[in-house]
């Protein structure tokens, strides 16, 4: 165990040193910098850049080198020092910039998360034991919609019915009254008022999503012979759905998890633009915008990275889940 | 042994269909059966013919798509040890208890792929002291403690170790062993074998049959054996039934069908039988045609357009009458007409 988690690191040290690689040089790869944005907006105020200016500026912020240069200085600083740099367009530190909308995100997400499986669960059980009831083709059928719907559509609907019927947008997950004040049961009620509409909104496709996987996994295991025979020897309907085909329609829903984690950190770039959640997305949407090479990439490492831990962790569940599975050369 | 007056299980009119794009195939198309106490009934056919079907619909395990539309399959058991009625199988909430008991725990059952009748999560014996514990009502540690013995009973070597075993870790013929141990570990009065050995080699196979005959004397218990191998009828059966196209076309005791068969179905059948020596340097007879699809059952008797004795004008117009030779042996062919008392 402990020799398959070694490689298992070694190998992910490798594949997160192949994803810098790879992300810094397709952030790098629009024409210009961020000195070349900060130009064309100083240009659009009126205030024409020297040549000089531009110089200074590209050398205050490690931009004359080639682009292996700047790699290099980069990534040996992420390494050695744990610096993800700094943020031009905020002018402070990376970490400064993403540590404080963390935790909304990771809060925001993780709650969605939790209701997205508390619903779509039973749902997927009830419209697989029930093919072809009036209740699965409901389920099925509003599964399409939520589906076939972007996210960002239903938030700009939410948005739109928000001002007409109450002249407000619905933004943030605070009112500006309660966002500064210390925590007590007031700010939180007002952050369950404002929580459930990013969690319909983000929740709606992922519940569609996974009653659909869910269904289609138990429908497969329900046909199988091991529940013929199961019922044969008499295992009463409750526990042989729960003991035997539930079991194995689990797997690629631990599967998921691998991709689950970094949708918890990122949240849902696009509906979170829309509706200015605290999030990470709108940051990583604005810092690829501005060229603000080192925020972008570290934001995608910190994803990155936990994607591969994800990975790991679901394998590590899998292997536990399923004996068939071995995890390395063990046994 | 001496026979009860009523047989243990009696199938009566039984009518099972599929519903497909193409409308409703009528698998199982009137079937009568009657399995003894104590006694091998075996069912033998071509693929197709509804035997597993009918296997199936005595325990109410028909899967989605199909039903059984008419008929009775009438459980003497209670009646024959005295501790309770007759009752009809099939009257029977499907979700009540005393289905639930029957399954499992008055009729024990084994079927064709033996490693895809286990769950390949839990292992064999969490399997079968599950099974134990909703018939028998023993505690966790004493359920265990059996399935030991069970184990061991059905010759799988080291059982207090392969007790813990996954069904991916065993081979085919040690996981049929396994399913037999959980089939009979409520001492069922009968166990429905669904070709239990189709998918095993043939030593294994030998294995498996010496098997299920030892036990089957040991526990006084029915067997209804389902198969389409006349070498595993010859060496097993007491009474055969012969199904074509979801029907039953005849019935004899073992020794009177293999030396004397009535129907040209069954005698077909048994002259396609390879024989060492014999069949040297020749084709091997088989029966003309192909089984039709039960879509489009031929009309009259459902062999004719394959049967070498086929009357025309009759055979393909008129159902068969099903002709009875008495001790148990019937056909259903014009051929005998005048020879039984027709039914």
């Amino acid at each position: 165990m402990v020799r398959y988690l070694g490689r298992r690191t070694l190998y992910m040290a490798a594949t997160l040193l192949a994803i810098s690689l790879m992300v810094f040089v397709i952030i790098s790869l629009p024409p210009g910098d961020y000195v070349t944005a900060l130009q064309a907006k100083y240009n659009v105020m009126g205030q024409g850049l020297t040549a000089a200016d531009v110089a200074n500026l590209r050398m205050r912020y490690g931009l004359d080198g080639n682009l292996l240069e700047q790699y290099w200085h980069w990534i040996t600083r992420i390494v050695l020092h744990g610096d993800l740099g700094m943020s031009f367009e905020h002018s402070k530190p990376v970490e400064e910039v993403i540590a404080p909308r963390l935790g909304w995100t990771i809060a925001v997400s993780l709650i969605t998360l939790l209701v997205t499986w508390a619903l779509a669960f039973p749902i997927g059980v009830y419209s697989a034991v029930k093919q072809h009831s009036a209740g699965d083709y409901a389920v099925t059928t509003v599964g399409f919609l939520g589906l076939a719907t972007p996210n960002f559509l239903i938030a700009l609907v939410f948005v739109y019915f928000s001002v007409t019927w109450f002249g407000t947008v619905p933004s943030g997950l605070c009112s500006p009254e309660w966002c500064d004040a210390a925590w007590n049961l007031g700010k939180l009620l007002d952050l369950l008022g404002h929580l459930w509409i990013p969690m319909i909104v983000i929740g709606t496709g992922g519940v569609a999503g996974l009653v659909r996987i869910i269904r289609n996994n138990l429908l497969d295991e329900l046909r199988r012979p091991y529940v013929t025979a199961a019922r044969a020897r008499g295992v009463p309907e409750g526990p042989l759905l729960r003991r035997y085909p539930l079991r194995v329609a689990l797997n690629p829903f631990v599967s998921t998890i691998g991709w689950v984690l970094p949708l918890l950190l990122v949240g849902d770039i696009v509906v979170g633009q829309i509706l200015s959640l605290p999030t990470l997305g709108p940051i990583l949407l604005g810092a690829l915008k501005a060229q603000d090479m080192y925020l972008a990439g570290s934001v995608i490492m910190v994803l990155s990275v936990v994607t591969v831990i994800g990975t790991l962790v679901s394998d590590l569940l899998l292997g536990w889940l399923d004996p068939r599975i071995r995890l390395g050369h063990q046994r | 042994m001496e026979r009860p007056l009523q047989p243990l299980l009696e199938i009566s009119g039984l009518h099972t269909g599929f519903d497909t794009y193409d409308g409703r195939v009528r698998a199982v198309d009137g079937v009568d059966l009657a399995v003894h106490a104590g006694r091998t009934l075996c069912v033998v056919g071509e693929s197709g013919c509804g035997k597993s079907v009918t296997a199936r619909s005595i325990l109410r395990l028909v899967e989605d798509a199909g039903s059984i539309d008419a008929g009775a399959i009438t459980w003497h058991g209670d009646a024959n040890d005295g501790t309770g009625e007759p009752f009809d199988i099939l009257s029977l909430d499907p979700r009540g208890k005393r289905l639930q008991r029957l399954r499992g725990g008055d009729i024990g059952m084994i079927f064709q792929e033996p490693a895809a009748s286990l769950l390949p999560l839990r292992t064999i014996g969490a399997q079968l002291v599950e099974t134990l514990r909703i018939h028998t009502g023993l505690d966790k540690k004493a359920a265990r403690a059996r399935a030991v013995e069970l184990l061991d009973a059905v010759g799988i070597p080291d059982p207090k170790r392969r007790i813990d075993a996954y069904p991916f870790q065993l081979s085919g013929g040690m996981c049929q062993r396994a399913m037999i141990a959980i089939a009979l570990c409520a001492n069922p009065s009968l166990l429905i074998a669904d070709e239990p050995t189709t998918a095993l080699d043939v030593t294994t196979q030998a294995r498996i049959l010496d098997l299920i005959r030892s036990l089957q004397a040991e526990h006084h218990m029915a067997v209804m054996f389902i198969t389409h191998d006349l070498g595993v009828v010859a060496e097993l059966a007491d009474e055969v039934a012969v199904m074509y196209l979801g029907r039953v076309v005849e019935r004899a005791p073992v020794d009177e069908l293999f030396a004397d068969p009535k129907h040209p179905y069954t005698k077909a059948l048994l002259a396609s039988v390879p024989v060492l020596g014999r069949d040297r340097g020749r084709d091997l007879p088989t029966i003309p045609g192909a089984v039709p699809s039960p879509l489009h059952r031929p009309s009259g008797c459902s062999f004719h357009p394959r049967c070498a004795a086929a009357v025309a004008g009759r055979c393909d117009t008129d159902a068969p009458p099903e002709v009875d030779f008495g001790g148990g042996r019937t056909a259903e062919c014009v051929l005998y007409e005048t020879e039984g008392a027709s039914t």
